[in-house]
């Protein structure tokens, strides 16, 4: 469970120290067991939000509680699985080297890791490239062990930063069969996107973000009830430009 | 804010540690530097210059602030330096000089120190020498040449070249040639060497006399005044004084200056007064 | 704990596979070989220069670890966002700190142990070529503590490394305020000296003095840290000595670290 309540994150970039407001009055709630999209234009504000909740970022004010723990609470950490935006994993290790340390903070014994590691790795696609340095990988092979980090210790809350970026089509059903299944376990999945279909498909509700705001939550139920403004358009699609167009109006 | 509390407090307290062995750690070095310092001449000047890179000047500039803290640290700790430390002193300072020729500061070094320290006044020409040829338009240079000449050597003929040389050079005090004729004329009198070091000590404005220069003043100011006073007593008396005494008896000078190395001084019949300490520290 | 451990354990794994440590230990060890050679030009001190030249290669090889690897390992982590692995486990930021410092306390040992062996074996090509009348001031109690005091002050630049890569936010800026610290480190105790016995007779102002005494505690003493010819000549290097720059040097890490996270919890890593 994500609870979210007026959050707030103002960034003081460069020597002039030049305010962003990334988060404007964020509040937010994700039940357990739910898939929850968030989508939005670039820049609205997204992975900072995602960020804040792994308490990567700082929020100025609010409060957010994880499973009841707040993000700076190393407990909570231990259900938690984060796919950054644009992953970067370390050059000279494998893929094997990167669970190994995961199962190790996880205090995971070594042959239930053992176990555990092909397991990961032929869900997201790796397994022929487990001890390759990730030196050697295409960008699409970072975002699957990426992901595969993410996934070993079996989270009970999965939060994904642009999960389908950079990978090929194959690459995005994987994804999207993985968000799936893994709900199915009962899990809580978190992740935002600027690709409006691959949110459609799976979630159960759906946010809009725009300029550093939650513009509006909705289910695949009441998009049904939008009929689209141009032909050929879907009803997600009309409702985004909608509301981030009316908004850039304002 | 419990956790901030507590590193705060680390913080404080091995912050406090750190400040409280510096002064130990410091001593730890003491024991090792005088090792380590006087190495540095030994090596080839050539070598020096070739691994210096680029950055000669920076290198002659660490080389001299050991220099003067090898020097400063006998200074301090008042022990004797041996001939050998002087050597390796002077091989020091000109690696420095070929390093970076037209460095001031080795230079004036190397008249307040091994001229005036260390008595090695041919080495402390040597690099003077040196100087002139990096530094052509500086008169102080052939200046301390020509004060070592005839202060330190008794050579008044070169002394006077080279303090004509010295008045050659824009800049120079306006008596200069002045004095190199008197040099030339009156030779060895103490008034003239008073004169010479009163000059030394005006140029030397900024630095702190050493012991040694003070000395030396007081030491002249005492000759001079008795050779005034033994001139003074030919002119009213018409005879030449015999000795200090009967300058005092007769009220020439009010009391026997002090002398400050500790010897006897001395009236010769030329109206020249000197010291039995020949001006040197006498060794108890 | 077990994140300082796992944070350790990885940065060590991941500097070992760096390509600068190997090319680093090659050029180290040939330039030891090249030492015994060059030691045959020498008179009397043989064992003295080569051991001279072997130590200064021993401390070098431990220096690019700060000056390049750490750069790499913290500076560069935080930069490319490799640090997100970490941080998004149940790792603290002083852990992860604290844990890289580890790493690369474990690398520096290594190498520097290593080269240690190459000193070894340069001795013992030394005595093998010139006999071992050259060879009877060599004291291995003096070289090892020497080296270890050497390891020590490579640690506080380490240590140094954390602090800096915390409260800059580029490796480049990073690099040039760990090599800043190096040299102060390494000069600021000649200042301090020179000030003490006056030397060249020049009036120093007192704003200045001010200041080289505020400096002397804050920057560390690195050059005390340095006793590398008196083990060359075999002199002995007293217990307490090595008991007091260990505590400080202890201490003084200790302080980086402790600053280094509280900048470092701060900061944010978007
Ligand atoms: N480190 C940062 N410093 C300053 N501004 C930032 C920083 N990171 C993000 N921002 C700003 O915050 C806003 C939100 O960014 P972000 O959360 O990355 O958007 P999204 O993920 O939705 O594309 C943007 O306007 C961006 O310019
Ligand atoms: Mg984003």
């Amino acid at each position: 469970m994500i609870q979210v309540s007026q959050l707030q994150k103002t960034y003081m970039s460069g020597v002039r120290r030049k305010p962003t407001n990334a988060l404007v009055h964020v509040s937010l709630h994700v039940e357990c067991g739910e898939i929850f999209g968030i989508i939005g234009p670039n820049g609205a504000g997204k992975s900072t939000l995602l960020k804040s909740l792994l308490s990567l970022v700082r929020p100025n004010s609010g409060t957010i509680k994880l499973n009841g723990f707040f993000p700076s609470d190393l407990r909570c950490r231990q259900s938690l699985g984060y796919l950054p935006e644009n992953p970067c994993l370390y050059d000279n290790l494998s893929v094997n080297d990167h669970l190994i340390f995961i199962a190790r903070t996880a205090n995971l014994k070594n042959p239930l890791a053992q176990q555990r590691i092909p397991e990961v790795l032929a869900m997201v696609g790796l397994d022929h490239v487990r001890h390759k340095q990730i030196r050697t990988f295409s960008k699409g092979m970072v975002q699957r062990a990426a992901l595969a980090c993410a996934l070993f210790t079996q989270p009970e809350i999965l939060i994904l930063d642009e999960p389908m970026s950079g990978l090929d089509p194959l690459g995005r059903k994987m994804v999207t069969d993985i968000i799936r299944a893994y709900n199915d376990q009962g899990n809580t999945v978190l992740f935002c996107s600027h690709v409006l279909t691959d949110v459609e498909r799976i979630c159960d509700r759906i946010a809009i973000m725009d300029r550093g705001q939650l513009a509006l939550t909705i289910t695949p139920q009441e998009l049904l009830d939008i009929t689209p403004d141009v032909r050929g358009e879907s009803p997600l699609e009309t409702l985004f430009v909608r509301t981030v167009g009316a908004g850039g109006q304002q | 804010m419990k956790k901030t509390g507590l590193s705060i407090v680390i913080l404080v307290g091995c912050f406090s540690i750190v400040v409280w062995l510096n002064a130990a750690v410091h001593d730890v070095r003491s024991k090792q530097i005088s090792a380590e310092m006087s190495d540095i001449g030994r090596v080839p000047a050539s070598v020096l210059v070739a691994s210096s890179l680029e950055f000669k000047g920076a290198m002659a500039n660490m080389m001299f602030l050991n220099a003067s803290n090898f020097i400063g640290r006998k200074l301090m700790e008042q022990s004797k330096t041996l001939p050998e430390e002087w050597h390796q002193f002077y091989l020091l300072l000109d690696r420095i000089t070929t390093l970076d020729g037209s460095f001031l500061d080795p230079y004036v070094f190397a008249e307040m120190m091994l001229a005036w320290q260390a008595q090695m006044y041919d080495e402390a020409n040597m690099l003077l020498e040196k100087g002139i040829k990096a530094r052509p338009d500086d008169w102080r240079l052939p200046y301390y040449i020509g004060f070592n000449h005839f202060f330190f050597k008794k050579d008044f003929v070169q002394g006077a070249n080279y303090i004509k040389q010295a008045a050659a050079i824009d800049g120079s005090p306006p008596y200069f040639p002045n004095l190199a004729s008197r040099l030339a004329f009156y030779g060895s009198r103490s008034k003239t060497a008073l004169l010479f070091l009163e000059e030394m000590l005006v140029q030397n404005k900024q630095i702190k006399m050493s012991s040694e220069l003070e000395k030396r003043l007081v030491a002249l100011q005492g000759a001079a005044q008795l050779e005034d006073a033994a001139f003074l007593f030919m002119q009213q008396q018409g005879r030449k004084a015999t000795s200090i005494d009967e300058l005092v008896q007769n009220g020439f000078v009010e009391s026997i200056p002090t002398e400050p190395y500790g010897g006897q001084w001395r009236l010769h019949p030329n109206g020249r007064v000197d010291s039995s300490s020949n001006f040197i520290t006498v060794e108890k | 704990m077990r994140g300082v451990y796992a944070v350790a354990l990885l940065s060590f794994k991941e500097g070992l596979r760096h390509r600068v440590l190997y090319g680093v230990l090659l050029a180290a060890l040939l330039l030891m070989g090249c030492t015994v050679l060059v030691s045959g030009f020498f008179l009397r001190d043989i064992s003295k220069v080569i051991l001279d030249f072997c130590m200064a290669t021993v401390t070098l090889g431990g220096l690019t670890i700060p000056f390049f690897l750490a750069i790499h390992l913290l500076a560069k982590d935080i930069e490319r966002r490799t640090i997100f692995t970490l941080l998004t486990r149940p790792i603290s930021r002083g852990q992860y700190l604290i844990g890289k410092f580890f790493g690369l306390f474990l690398i520096t040992g290594l190498i520097m142990l290593l080269l240690t062996g190459g000193v070894w074996l340069c001795l013992w090509g030394g005595e093998f070529l010139f006999g071992s009348r050259f060879f009877v001031t060599v004291s291995w109690v003096s070289i090892v503590a020497a080296l270890f005091l050497s390891w020590l002050s490579v640690l506080i630049l380490n240590a140094f490394v954390v602090l800096w890569s915390t409260v800059t936010t580029s490796s480049f800026l990073a690099t040039l305020l760990t090599l800043f610290s190096y040299v102060i480190g390494h000069s600021i105790d000649d200042v301090v000296r020179f000030l003490q016995v006056e030397v060249t007779m020049i009036k120093i102002s007192d704003s200045i003095r001010m200041t080289v005494d505020v400096v002397k505690y804050l920057f560390p003493n690195l050059a005390a840290f340095d006793l590398k010819s008196a083990a060359a000549h075999g002199l002995s290097i007293p217990f307490t000595d090595v008991l007091i720059l260990t505590t400080y040097a202890t201490a003084y890490i200790v302080v980086l670290l402790v600053l280094s996270t509280l900048f470092f919890n701060r900061r944010d890593l978007a």
